[in-house]
């Protein structure tokens, strides 16, 4: 049943990812985009990383995705003809895109149990077993505090300062893109 | 003495007071200025809301400083000492002083746009966290916040293309130079274990700088050479000080840079006291290049905006001479140099913008010829500038000078305070003939400059200025003794947590 489930996300998720680059209207692709977005959360649930999986939807399905679509609005994307044409285009399309199939099988040969057996082989700053000892820290860490504790606890109280800069930083790189894209909205 | 606990909401509020208040003021102006943005009426009354704003940011930094108030055990991402007062107050009096000079200054060229001031308001927030930050990730973020509200204003004029050559030109840059800032912290983080100051430099005290840290720090001083305009990471300055709008030139000559400065005396001082063999002959290095070749290509300029951006970087080449000793004199002298810098500088763009049009990019020597016939008090004000900015004795500027220099020697230091007093003679060749011009040669025509008018606000602003220069460069004692504390307080005081 969850194998079923997760290849249903899976489908949905690449379907989507191609669908975003294939189309020619940007704020249909940021629409793909989201589609992609909401399965790879779907994903995560399947995987128990819960918070992950709510936080993927409400900041990039939320919040980013917003943000593009703002910023194609207020940019005036004009349906323009695409310049990636041509022969020289073409070819480093086809590089890139070998590179990365090359790069895909090579990874395919890399099993979680010998990546596990690489790493302890290795000589490692931390120790490997601490680390990597079936999320031994993690679970530590969410069985005491709970998985939003976990991650609730350093970032509003150890990194409470930076956190509140953070959005005041953005907010001043948004009222700067609007009072320079669009003066008179 | 007050000691605050910065682990409680409480403590951390008050710690923070003066960055709060500003923050949310600027909300509220934002609130305010989107139901009123038509008429050049609602731009002023923006501008006299951040006005109040920066006041009671100012008290409640009074309060901070007056009580003396300190961390209790080891200051946690903000710093609380007077070092960091005395940068915030002047990132204050440097917005004070930009709000006031744009009052008229924006209608007068049609942009009336009331976010401007807003955006002034948030870079100075982010000043204050870069001046004042004891951690790295808010030394980073206040400096984010500071430029990225400054990349706006300078694009501000978005009909004059080379307001928008400055901004794109400042935005590159800028970002280029927290790559390198955000990878040396990055490093530093890596060879420390913290992001803060403190305790990094704890953690380096007494053993070799190892290639990791070495590669931080000399990372970071590119990061901060590009943000204080030093040579040889100086080639964005005299562009995007031109294109800007004057105000908003005078702003970051003084408040950024302020800011800027503050930050790398802190993470010399508490960071890498211990590795001051290493980076003293690179801050030597900038300094003199900086005070060389920024005196000697101003001699060259015609316009009066460029001349002033050449002479910036020469005196960020006197305040690098002013953080090479690394002591708490040195850290005093930089602040003193700063208020002297800013106090000075802000009153000669603010001259500057009166004096022309159009962001004032063509006001050139002939242009004020015979300014002192029909208009004395703006001839005697932009005198007292230039003689300030030159080091006159009975100017503020001078006791600055005379503050790095007693510094230096005091460390047994005497080719940098050559080079200072070298550069600074060659210097009265470029700001003399500006004075020169305006008492010593004819006005082209009698009623040259009787369209020169100057608004209330930006003429208080200016006389204050001059009058502050005037009185602190013959009756230095008060502003010396606050310089000389603040110093004081900027040591390494982190205790080295559990290392391998």
């Amino acid at each position: 049943m969850a194998a079923f489930v997760f290849y249903l996300f899976a489908a949905a998720a690449v379907l989507g990812a191609a669908m975003c680059v294939l189309q020619r209207n940007p704020v249909a692709s940021a629409m793909w985009l989201m589609s992609t977005m909401f399965s790879l959360a779907a994903i995560f649930i399947l995987l128990g990383a819960e918070l992950i999986g709510i936080l993927q939807v409400l900041v990039y399905v939320g919040a980013i995705l917003v943000v593009f679509l703002f910023v194609i609005m207020l940019l005036n994307v004009a349906r323009t003809s695409s310049d990636l044409r041509g022969p020289a285009s073409l070819g480093a399309t086809v590089v890139v895109a070998g590179l990365l199939v090359v790069e895909l099988a090579a990874l395919w040969q890399y099993t979680p149990r010998r990546l596990a057996a690489d790493i302890a082989q290795a000589p490692a700053f931390a120790d490997p077993a601490r680390v990597f000892a079936a999320g031994a820290a993690a679970r530590q860490a969410t069985a005491a505090q709970g998985v939003v504790g976990a991650l609730a606890a350093p970032l509003f109280q150890t990194y409470l300062v930076p956190f509140e800069v953070t959005s005041v930083l953005l907010l001043a790189a948004i009222i700067g893109a609007v009072v320079l894209a669009k003066r008179n909205i | 003495m007050t000691r605050l606990d910065l682990s409680t909401p409480l403590g951390l509020t008050l710690a923070l007071l003066p960055e709060i208040v500003l923050s949310a003021w600027a909300l509220v102006v934002l609130l305010v200025v989107s139901w009123r943005h038509r008429s050049a009426e609602d731009s002023r009354l923006a501008g006299w809301l951040s006005f109040a704003g920066v006041a009671v940011s100012a008290a409640a930094l009074a309060a901070l400083w007056v009580n003396g108030v300190t961390s209790d055990g080891l200051a946690q991402m903000v710093a609380l000492d007077p070092f960091r007062y005395g940068v915030a107050a002047v990132a204050l009096l440097s917005a004070g002083a930009t709000i006031l000079l744009s009052l008229g200054y924006l209608e007068r060229e049609r942009l009336l746009a009331p976010e401007y001031y807003p955006l002034v308001l948030l870079a100075t927030a982010g000043m204050m966290f870069l001046g004042g930050a004891e951690d790295l990730i808010v030394l980073f973020l206040g400096l984010e916040l500071m430029s990225v509200s400054v990349y706006v204003l300078a694009g501000f004029n978005r009909a004059n293309a080379f307001s928008a050559e400055a901004a794109l030109k400042y935005f590159l840059i800028g970002a280029f130079a927290s790559g390198f800032l955000l990878y040396g912290i990055a490093l530093v983080y890596g060879a420390t274990g913290t992001t803060n100051l403190s305790l990094g430099g704890a953690q380096l005290a007494g053993k070799p700088l190892g290639l990791m840290a070495s590669l931080g720090l000399g990372l970071l001083l590119i990061g901060f050479g590009f943000k204080v305009a030093a040579v040889p990471f100086h080639m964005w300055a005299p562009d995007v000080y031109d294109g800007s709008p004057t105000p908003v030139t005078g702003f970051m000559a003084t408040g950024v840079k302020a800011a800027a400065f503050a930050a790398l005396v802190r993470v010399l001082m508490e960071t890498f006291p211990a590795a001051a063999s290493t980076w003293q002959p690179i801050v030597a290095g900038l300094a003199i290049a900086s005070m060389v070749l920024g005196n000697l290509v101003a001699l060259t300029q015609r316009s009066i905006k460029r001349l002033l951006a050449y002479s910036s970087i020469a005196h960020a080449g006197y305040l690098l001479a002013a953080v090479w000793p690394g002591t708490p004199v040195g850290a005093g002298a930089v602040l003193l140099y700063l208020v002297a810098y800013s106090l000075t500088t802000l009153a000669a763009f603010g001259l500057l913008a009166w004096l022309g049009r159009n962001g004032e990019r063509d006001v050139t020597l002939n242009d004020i010829a015979g300014l002192a016939a029909t208009r004395p008090g703006i001839a005697f004000g932009l005198t007292v500038c230039m003689l300030s900015l030159l080091g006159f004795p009975g100017t503020f500027g001078f006791i600055g000078k005379w503050y790095i220099i007693s510094a230096l020697v005091a460390e047994g230091q005497y080719a940098l305070p050559v080079i200072v007093v070298l550069t600074s003679v060659v210097s009265a060749g470029y700001y003399l003939p500006i004075v020169m011009a305006m008492y010593m040669r004819p006005a082209p025509s009698a009623d040259r400059y009787s369209a020169v008018r100057l608004a209330p606000t930006a003429a208080g602003a200016i006389a204050v200025a001059v009058a502050a220069v005037l009185l602190f460069g013959v009756w230095p004692a008060g502003v010396l003794d606050l310089a000389g504390q603040s110093g004081r307080t900027l040591t390494q005081t982190g205790v080295p947590i559990a290392g391998p």
